[in-house]
């Protein structure tokens, strides 16, 4: 017998302030497909790094934010890379440093919670290179998460961000020996990264999808409102 | 039987206020039911066969992933083996997926997937592949369970030993890569995420690491 589910969904969030209303459209816009998204999305961007109480509450977003809730963690950290001053470089240290949950046991299959909080540790690692990109300081806290050896993808991408940074010597130095080869790591263009189908045309093609429906103008009716399940 | 509860997440932020909308299409709906091989019993009971546009469910968000797996290459419809993983990974994963099922799952696990001979084929979807991912990175793992479901397991516990294995990892990585650059339809967190998981793959779960990354 299948099991059965229930959906849970949280009271809306009470943007309070200009500054939570501006993130709000950050988050928004860096999820819209688009040209113009991108654009609104700098313009953002820039209105927060105008203002104080932006950084702060950015942090306050990503720990306020469940655990389970991926999605708007990563979207803080990756806002926090464009906005964030100086003050913003501790804080993104102590989040890619944070241990990592042990991986999945064989048996419980491939992709697990550890594999979400990679996400987010990395996040913080290109968002503490960004804020070192125009506040050089913080290229310190890239070397000091080098030296701290944490688990090899989070190590990885903070011995990319300073190389990025031109702070390859200095990695070098505090990474172990053994790990030095990171240093060498070459960056692949997607087009040359290839799976190998192992079979040709003549293979079954199976149910062929519909075409795209026509872009719509007008609004379309039954469309995502929460309903009660029957 | 398991009754199971989860908190939707910030639905910009995981894409499903981006794709929500697309699938919620009668003719996308009826062909991914069949394409698939989703079963009425493994998607009711609150898991969203009764509101299948209702982007909090299930349901809605595992046709997200279908919908991205489907339409994000440019070269749509065509779907030659001849091109990248883009272009014939929803071919590959209708084709070798046998059935797609909904249950609560326990552990953390996002999906699993069983085959062989004499036993049951089928792939699982759990509450993290729902509440714990982004559209894209629900497309990556689609990919990644169809390789199983095709006879590929890991063979170095849950890792490959390496890239010339051309196991689910590296199926998985090769579509995230593709989708970053080449994906149509995407927003930039969509494809960011799919950049980064694509290099914390080849940064974890190769026994010997490719020595690139994307």
């Amino acid at each position: 017998m299948a099991d059965s589910f229930e959906v849970v969904v949280p009271d809306a969030v009470i943007l309070r302030t200009p500054t939570l209303w501006l993130i709000g459209q950050a988050f928004e816009l860096l999820n819209t497909e688009g040209k113009a998204a991108e654009v609104a999305y700098g313009q953002v961007a820039e209105l927060l790094r105008g203002r104080d109480d932006a950084v702060e509450s950015l942090f306050s977003a990503f720990r306020s934010s469940p655990t389970e809730d991926v999605g708007r963690r990563w979207c803080a950290l990756y806002v926090l890379g464009d906005v964030g001053d100086k003050s913003a470089a501790e804080p993104l240290f102590r989040a890619a440093s944070e241990s990592l949950p042990k991986p999945c046991k064989e048996e419980e299959g491939c992709e697990g919670p550890r594999d979400g909080e990679i996400m987010i540790r990395t996040m913080a690692v290109a968002a503490l290179q960004r804020v070192a990109e125009r506040h050089e300081e913080a290229g310190e806290l890239v070397l000091a998460l080098i030296a701290e050896h944490p688990e090899r993808p989070v190590l990885i991408e903070a011995v990319k961000a300073a190389r990025a940074l031109n702070l390859a010597d200095k990695a070098r130095e505090a990474l172990r020996k053994e790990d030095r080869w990171m240093l060498d790591i070459r960056i692949q263009p997607a087009q040359e990264v290839m799976a190998q189908p192992e079979r040709g045309d003549a293979a079954a093609l199976g149910h062929t999808p519909p075409s795209m429906r026509a872009a719509r103008t007008a609004p379309a009716a039954d469309c995502c409102a929460p309903r009660k399940e029957g | 039987m398991a009754t199971c509860t989860a908190t939707v997440p910030d639905l910009n932020a995981s894409g499903d206020n981006l794709y929500g909308p697309r699938i919620c299409w009668q003719a996308f709906i009826d062909w991914a039911w069949d394409a698939f091989d989703f079963d009425k019993d493994d998607w009711d009971q609150g898991f969203g066969y009764y509101s299948v546009c209702d982007n909090q469910r299930p349901l809605s968000r595992t046709l997200s992933g279908i919908w991205c797996l489907t339409y994000s290459s440019p070269n749509f419809p065509r779907e030659s083996y001849d091109s990248n993983i883009l272009e014939w990974g929803c071919r590959f994963a209708r084709n070798a997926i046998d059935e797609l099922d909904a249950r609560c799952g326990g552990g953390g696990a996002i999906a699993r997937t069983q085959w062989g001979p004499f036993v049951n084929d089928w792939t699982q979807l759990y509450i993290p592949y729902w509440y714990g991912q982004g559209v894209s990175l629900r497309a990556g793992t689609l990919i990644h369970e169809a390789r199983h479901a095709d006879g590929k397991g890991h063979n170095s516990g849950n890792n490959d030993s390496s890239w010339g294995y051309n196991g689910a990892w590296r199926w998985q990585v090769a579509w995230l890569a593709w989708f970053a650059v080449d994906g149509q339809s995407a927003s930039t967190a969509m494809r960011t995420q799919a950049r980064q998981r694509a290099n914390n793959i080849i940064n974890n779960n190769f026994d010997t690491h490719p020595g690139f990354n994307v």
